[in-house]
């Protein structure tokens, strides 16, 4: 019985805490102007994702080492460091992205200025990381971040012309007010948002955090392989809610507040708070695995001792970077620059590192000294083969059209 | 001068004399400049309708509803500014660029009265208040779907769509 | 010339030399950007580059001088001029001796704590003056 709640814990935990700022607004983006053609864009990131999470996670498990460390030991300093500082900067964006978000749904609750709410959300952010326990705040945001089913009860409660959006998402098209520029160029930002590359770095240092041996690889396995889908499917039920309620009236997507319209009509007050929390303890708990990620990259690329695990003055380097990174978000943010609008960048510049991020993964999977006899299979290794083509394809092509489409305007 | 240093400065010349161009020539006001604020502004006064009719019939907030009418007056003001900036030379473009800023305009205090309804507690401001009588929900948004109607005749006839 | 036909050698006839005792390391591989942990298990730095003792590389080597052996594990500021080129001056090199090296495996294990390490005072600088000060720093996570 416990196991049983054990394993529901990680499933629902890898639900809840799939979708993050960047999924929120992307997928409302792209839902209030595109419908639901971009909707298998999502499929193929889920699948990635699961993927790169498993060999990860595998990795941490049978060498007991985090993803970055042996980054460095395979690929040299200077590979290492061309990640780090790409990753990092990368990190850098998307915590800014995300403690604006907590800002926004904050306001968008109790209509005091944003602006007021980043220093709250920061010093929330920052004491959770320095105090609470890895698997308390792992169960607690993740569980909360549950709410944002709301958004498919939403989606039922709106009675929404089903073929319409079924043939919106199986017969995808470009519309004659879009262009195939701005689609393909929302289908990378949609990729970039799916396959965050932090959340592998998170994944790998998490399962050393937790002490994690190959017997804890099938429950990994699990939590991976049927809560990221489930995460999907709650993205594609925000694209949808937009798709049924903004993209008919001529509502395009610039602002958090727009994406609550339909839940509010849907739902009403009610459903209002539900989605608010969610957004909340969804943009949280991804404002506390970027940070941690930002400090588990650093630390890992340098040697310095690090963990939650360890008590802060055990691991003073991990704990001053990671507050240096909230610092200098919390200071981006004070420029008066649009959240929304660092979210969408950051989720294309996620695409533009992919690459960077997933070779070196693959590369360790497949080594022999750290993974002994769990070296990846032909099938997984075809798989990540095929993903990296893609992941280089989507690289390549994101800055050109971002360029050509003026950013998706 | 060298034949290389002459060649030289004949380029630079050249990409100086591109450069004053392009940057004196700010936008003309034809139907494909304007397509981008006139499609934002719509895009905003849809949504604050939709928040205000959502408001009436308290399915939201009215924190919700004021941040989102708070946002969408944001974004009317900067295309407000975009549209400023187009230059007009022509007769025909400045009363095309003015009536587009007309109409901004009306939409702005649309939604400026919106806000301030918005703003007020579910069981309405009292008399005399921002948000009440004249300016009282249901009549900001018959203001704000006039003011639609507005944007969206000057659009057809602007060929914009 | 000799009455028998000579057989052709094969080269997987020849017996190997006998291994010398110790274990063969390469540098490249084996030390260099491995972890370091103390004795306690606590991760120190990754060796960013290596000190060797000998003749400078463009010195003539005197006649019956000893082989080049190494002195010391590197790390900090050293990794910039390991990647771009260049050497920082001996006084700035942080160094962790080769004797306090305990063993030598996918890490690096040193036989002394952290703490004695000239290569950790970062680390004891932060925690004395700005992670130790802050309230909770030095508690167990909860």
């Amino acid at each position: 019985m416990k196991r049983l709640l054990g394993v529901a814990l990680g499933i629902l935990t890898a639900i809840g805490g799939f979708v993050d700022i960047g999924d929120l607004v992307t997928n409302a983006v792209v839902g209030s102007r595109f419908g639901l053609s971009l909707a298998w864009v999502v499929v193929v990131g889920v699948v990635g994702i699961c993927l790169f999470a498993n060999m990860s996670g595998r990795v941490a498990a049978v060498s007991g080492r985090a993803t970055f460390e042996v980054i460095r030991e395979r690929m040299g300093p200077r590979a290492g460091l061309a990640n780090l500082a790409a990753s990092f900067l990368i990190n850098l964006m998307t915590v800014t992205a995300e403690i604006g978000g907590i800002a926004l749904a904050l306001q968008l609750a109790s209509g005091v200025a944003y602006l007021l709410w980043v220093p709250v959300a920061l010093l929330a952010v920052w004491l959770v990381i320095w105090r609470v326990k890895f698997k308390i705040m792992e169960n607690v945001t993740g569980l909360l971040g549950l709410s944002l089913i709301v958004f498919a009860v939403a989606l039922f409660l709106l009675k929404p012309d089903w073929g319409v959006l079924a043939s919106q998402a199986f017969a995808p098209s470009v519309s004659q007010e879009e262009g195939p520029g701005v689609y393909w160029y929302f289908a990378i930002a949609l990729f970039g948002a799916a396959m965050t590359p932090y959340e592998v770095f998170f994944f790998s240092s998490g399962a050393v955090e937790e002490r994690w041996k190959v017997k804890d690889l099938m429950q990994a396995r699990m939590n991976v392989l049927l809560g990221f889908p489930l995460g999907g499917f709650l993205s594609v039920a925000i694209a949808a809610c937009a798709a049924v309620v903004l993209l008919p009236a001529g509502i395009s997507v610039t602002t958090l507040s727009q994406v609550a319209l339909p839940v509010a009509q849907a739902g009403g007050q009610l459903a209002l708070a539900v989605l608010i929390l969610g957004v909340v303890a969804a943009t949280f708990g991804a404002a506390l695995e970027t940070t941690l990620s930002s400090g588990y990259t650093l630390a890992q690329f340098f040697g310095w001792s690090w963990g939650k695990f360890r008590r802060p003055a055990q691991a003073a380097r991990f704990h001053m970077s990671m507050i240096v990174v909230l610092l200098a978000g919390a200071a981006v943010l004070a420029t008066g620059v649009d959240p929304i609008l660092v979210t969408e960048y950051s989720v294309v510049f996620s695409a533009i590192a992919l690459p960077l991020t997933y070779l070196p993964i693959l590369i360790v999977a497949n080594d022999p000294q750290y993974m002994g006899e769990h070296v990846n299979n032909r099938a997984v290794n075809i798989a990540g083969l095929v993903y990296l083509v893609i992941i280089l394809a989507a690289s390549l092509a994101a800055i050109p059209l971002m360029i050509v489409t003026g950013a998706g305007a | 001068m060298s034949q290389y240093g002459r060649r030289l400065a004949t380029i630079l010349l050249a990409l100086a004399v591109l450069a004053g161009a392009l940057t004196a020539c700010s936008q003309r006001p034809s139907p494909e400049a304007l397509k981008g604020p006139a499609k934002d502004v719509f895009s905003a006064v849809q949504a604050a309708t939709l928040a205000v009719d959502l408001r009436i019939k308290n399915s939201t907030t009215a924190a919700a509803g004021s941040t989102a009418a708070d946002d969408m007056l944001g974004e009317v003001e900067s295309a407000t500014d975009e549209v400023e900036g187009f230059t007009a030379p022509t007769e025909e473009e400045k009363s095309l660029r003015d009536d587009m800023l007309t109409s901004f305009a009306t939409i702005s205090r649309a939604m400026l009265h919106a806000r301030d309804a918005l703003t007020a507690p579910s069981g309405g401001p009292e008399q005399g208040q921002p948000g009440s009588g004249a300016h009282g929900l249901p009549e900001v948004l018959g203001e704000l779907r006039n003011a639609t109607d507005q944007l969206k005749a000057l659009m057809t006839k602007a060929g914009i769509q | 010339m000799s009455a028998e036909k000579r057989r052709k050698i094969e080269p997987s006839e020849i017996r190997p030399a006998p291994r010398p005792a110790g274990l063969v390391l390469d540098a490249q591989l084996h030390l260099l950007d491995r972890q370091v942990l103390d004795v306690d298990g606590v991760p120190v730095t990754t060796v960013d580059d290596l000190e060797l003792s000998g003749p400078a590389p463009d010195e003539p080597i005197p006649e019956g001088a000893a082989p080049p052996s190494i002195t010391a594990l590197l790390t900090g500021p050293v990794l910039g001029t390991r990647i771009f080129g260049g050497r920082p001056p001996s006084n700035r090199l942080i160094r962790i001796p080769w004797d306090v090296v305990s063993g030598v495996d996918t890490v690096i294990t040193v036989g002394v704590r952290s703490d004695s390490l000239e290569a950790s005072w970062v680390e004891r600088w932060l925690r004395n003056h700005v992670i130790g000060r802050i309230p909770g720093g030095s508690h167990d996570p909860d």
